[in-house]
Formats: C-alpha cells, structure tokens, sequence
C-alpha cells in the first residue's frame, strides 16, 4: 500500500512533467536544456525557485531539528525572507549580466566580469563541489524515505543508489521545464499534505488543539521554545542563529544552480515580483516545526535516532498506511526534483567551464553528451559522500552554504565595487577556502564562540580581497550614472 | 532610474534583517505568548510577513518610477547597473 502509492505519485508526477516539457520545446541546445530558453515568466519562474527552496532540507531536516533541538528550527523561518531581501538587489543583476552576455553558468559570469579564464575554472569546480554536497542532503534524505516505504530492511547502499538512479532518469529525460513542472506538483501535494498534517498531529498526540500542543511540548521539554533549545552544549544559540541565517541568506543565490535560474526569467520584473512573494512560502515552516513538536511528544523513536526520519517514523507510527504512501512518494518528489536541478547545474557547469577551455572545438550536440555524462559522475561522488557517514540534513545543508559562500564576495564585489579584479577573487577563495578547511585553527574559533564557521571564513575572504583589490588594481574615476 | 529614485531606498531591504536577526535576542528572552505561540517563534512568524511587505514597497515604489519615466525600458530593473559593473570589468581584461 505504502509502496504502491510512492511508486504512484512519484512516476505520475515524472510522466506529467515529461509530457509538459516536450509540448514546450525539445532540449536541443545547452542554453534550452539548461535556463529553459531564457523566457520563464512569472508563475513558472516562482514554483522553479520556491521549489529549491522548498526540499527535504526544509521537510524533513527542520522537522527532525525541531524533533531534536526545539528552537534552533527557526533558523528556517529567517532563511528565505532574508535570502528574498538579498535577492530582490542581486537576482535582476545577475539576470541582466546573463541575458547581456549570453551567459549560461556561474564560471561564465566570473569570466566575463574578471576576463580570467583560470578563475572561471576554479569558481566551477568550486561551484560543482558545493553542489555535489547539496546533492547529498537529497539522496540521504531519499534514502531514509525509501528505507521506510520499502518497509523491510533495505541496504543503505541500496537505497541510496537507487535514489542516485532516479534523480539521474529525472535529469536524462527532462530538462528544466519538466522539473519546473514537477516542482510544482510537489509543492501543491506537500501544502496539502503539511496543513492535512497539522489539523490533526493534536489529536494524534492528545492536545486539544495546536495551541495546545505547543503547550504541552514546552511543559514536557523545558526550554525547547526558545533558544538555545534542548540541548544548550550543542551551542544552538542566538549567535549561532544570527550568523547561520546571515550566511544561508548570503549564500543563496550563490549556489550555481540558483545563480542559473537567474537567467532562465523572462525579465527583471519576473525576478523581482517573486521576491515578494518567496518570504510568505516559509510560513508553512511553522507547521512543520509543529509537527517535529507532535513527534516529540508523541515520544517517536526513529531508527538508529537518526533525526532526518523523526517526521516519516511519527506519520508511520501514527497514521494510516495510505497517509504514510502519500507523504512519502511527495517527499521523494522533494528529494528528486531539486536533486535533479542540481546534477543539471552541475553538468552544464562542467561541460561549459571545465570542459570547453580544454576542448574548445566541442559541438553543442557534444557539449550536451558531456554535459549528461558529467551529471552520471558527479551523482556518484555524491553518493559516496552519502554512504559516508549520516548526518542531519540542517547540519549538511549548513555545510554546503558554508562552501558556496566563498563564491559569495566574488559576485556581490562584482556590483559594488568596481575597483574587484581577479586576483582579488582568487586571494579571497584561497584564505577563505584555508579558513574553513585547515584543522588546527582552534585559536581562531574561540574567539568566535558558536559563530557559523561558513560566515567567519567568508569575512576573511572578503577581507582579503579587498587587501589584494586595493593593492593591485588602479584607482578608476567614477563613471557618470 | 537612479535620477528618481535614491539609493537610500535600498535601506527597505535591511529592515528585515534588523527585525528577524538583530532582534532576535531580545526576542528569545520575551515571556509572553501572542495568540498561544512562544515569543521568540511568533516574532520570526511576524518577521516572515513584514520582509515581504517591505519588499513588496519597495517593488511598488521602483515600478511607479519606471511607469513615470517611459524611455526607462520598463522590465530591465537594475539592468542598467549591471551593464556598466560587466563593461568595466571586461575592459580591464
């Protein structure tokens, strides 16, 4: 039952949106199959983007952060508005840049705007790596899913390649159309499923009403309401908040994916108008933290206590099976789509930046084999990364903003502040990159007691970049307008 | 469309940084509980709408300025800006 509804909804969801983006266009070209042509307006463009915002990170990793620390979840309420506010300035910026100088990747508008091809590459690869880790959060939340809908032990191994195979087929047989199509299937069924969820977790769990629940989550677990959370030795405090939200809202369009999209609308307008509505999609994080309150109370033990399947063990415990197939086969969905537009960033990043410097007479017919080709690659490594080790999605996701963010100066610098060059960016990348990485930098760290690291190595890249801009570049005059 | 519009109005943008971020720590030591929902979980809540309509006034503010001026190209946004940042940088190539 549970199987067969997952195994519905998810293929359903795959031929709809296979049929929606063939009536569309048929993927010839890199720039089609990747920023969909450049004319995505305003609808398509909203879903596409909510619909990266909007994965198991969100789902399953904020419910299992509000199942295990209380407060810290909040983090996802200032998350999207903070990164809308940013991106209401930046996105129209980058858009203008793309559509100027037919840029398709990220490295691509490095090289335009620095004129260094070597810096392009290493922003791809920097780009790529991110990804691959963001692809991960994906597929170990896929693997949690199909462990439970399979409902008989199944390897972690198993389940995590069949999960890489899936979102490979999603990426193979459609393009960015199809997943925009596919994300917004998912987000109707994830609304509906959330708020179904909701009207009934107090029931499930005792409470007289939502209210209620609150209540007693807070009687039964003091502290969990506010922060530092239930467990204060994890340094989930106010400090960790402000600089995690700071580093997430600043790193978000910087994901190479997300920069991508960028491209893909119709215009400025488009872009701008979906920044006022992107905040109001995270309001339904209340009731998801709502529903890791109902799984703490309703006492949910999930296996191995892995906190990314504390919401999937508390809707199988307490629901009925048909309920669990639903939930499930959307959160794939959740995993799939995303996933899929990730591995897709990836690939036209590779074939674009990595690949043509080396082969510059490749065709746009083998700039787009390679590019699927590079996609098989890099959902391998991630899934390597995934058979590593379990973690929570937040912490994974934490970690994969982290590494973007050395990108961040780079594109922000690129707007403000003409004087930026290339060896600026580059210097910045390297003692960024050296910050965040390089073990036995203790001393630092503890003067920047439970600060988010990502944020701390971001400062000393801009930092350093603004040492090296000043000593290199020449003083411009300023430009009229 | 810098002429009509001052680049103070950018400040809309970091309003709700100041309400969900440097309030926050004043918010986590509120007692009180707006409609039954912990403090600090409310003023995030609160801070999710007031980003929007702060964005929202600022879209309605640069759109009233691109009608007012016809020959701004309305739909570039910004594009103008953006233009001259890529130029400079590929003349320094």
């Amino acid at each position: 039952m549970i199987l067969a509804l997952t195994v519905a909804i998810v293929v359903g969801t795959m031929l709809g949106a296979l049929l929606y983006g063939k009536r569309q266009a048929r993927a010839q070209t890199v720039t089609e199959w990747a920023v969909g042509g450049r004319r995505m307006g305003t609808l398509i463009f909203w879903f596409l983007n909510a619909g990266e915002i909007y994965t198991t990170f969100a789902v399953l990793g904020i419910s299992g952060y509000a199942w295990a620390y209380g407060a810290p979840a909040y983090l996802a309420f200032c998350s999207v508005s903070l990164a809308a506010a940013i991106g209401y300035w930046l996105t129209p910026l980058i858009w203008a840049a793309g559509r100027d100088r037919g840029l398709i990747t990220q490295a691509d508008f490095f090289d335009a705007r620095y004129g260094s091809r070597a810096l392009s590459v290493v922003v791809a690869v920097a780009g790529i790596a991110a990804l691959v880790i963001y692809v991960q959060i994906q597929l170990t939340a896929l693997s949690v899913i199909l462990q439970l809908s399979l409902g008989r032990p199944v390897s972690m191994m198993t389940s995590t390649i069949a999960a890489a195979a899936m979102m490979l087929a999603f990426v193979f047989f459609a393009g960015l159309r199809s997943a925009a199509f596919a994300a917004g299937v998912k987000d109707v069924l994830m609304l509906v499923i959330v708020v179904a969820l909701s009207a009934t977790v107090a029931d499930k769990v005792g409470a007289a009403s939502i209210i209620d629940l609150l209540h007693r989550a807070e009687a039964t677990h003091p502290g969990l309401t506010s922060l530092p959370g239930l467990q204060p030795e994890a340094g989930l405090d106010t400090t960790w908040l402000i600089t995690s939200a700071l580093n997430v809202a600043l790193g978000t369009y910087i994901f190479p994916h997300m920069f991508q999209l960028c491209y893909a609308a119709k215009d400025g307008w488009t872009i701008k108008r979906n920044a006022i509505f992107q905040p109001l999609y995270s309001l339904s994080f209340f009731f998801i933290i709502l529903l890791g309150f109902g799984a703490l109370l309703a006492q949910v033990q999930p296996p191995d206590g892995d906190l990314n399947a504390a919401l999937l063990q508390f809707v199988a415990d307490s629901y009925p099976a048909w309920a669990v197939g639903v939930l499930a086969g959307t959160a794939c969905l959740l995993a799939l789509v995303p996933g899929s537009v990730l591995l897709l960033a990836a690939g036209s990043i590779f074939s674009r930046n990595v690949l043509l410097p080396l082969r510059p007479a490749m065709s746009e017919k083998g700039a787009l084999v390679a590019s699927r080709a590079a996609t098989v690659g890099f959902a391998a490594i991630a899934v390597y990364l995934t058979l590593g080790g379990s973690r929570s999605l937040v912490d994974i996701g934490l970690m994969a903003y982290s590494s973007i963010g050395m990108l961040a100066p780079g594109v922000f610098l690129a707007f403000l502040w003409r004087r930026t060059n290339a060896a600026g960016v580059t210097a910045g990348l390297v003692v960024g990159y050296a910050v965040l990485l390089l073990p036995g930098l203790d001393g630092l760290w503890a003067f920047f007691p439970n600060w988010e690291k990502g944020l701390v190595a971001m400062a000393a890249n801009a930092l350093t970049l603004a040492a090296v801009v000043l000593a290199t570049a020449p003083r411009v005059a300023r430009a009229a307008g | 469309m810098g002429g009509r519009l001052s680049r103070w109005r950018y400040l809309l943008l970091a309003l709700p940084f100041l309400w969900q971020l440097g309030l926050a720590p004043w918010a986590n030591g509120v007692a009180a509980r707006p409609l039954g929902i912990p403090f600090a979980m409310f003023w995030q809540i609160a801070g999710i709408v007031f980003a929007s309509a702060c964005i929202a006034l600022l879209y309605w503010m640069e759109r009233r300025a691109a009608r007012d001026g016809a020959d701004d190209g309305a739909g570039d946004g910004e594009g103008s800006g953006a233009n001259a940042g890529m130029g400079d940088g590929a003349g320094g190539r």
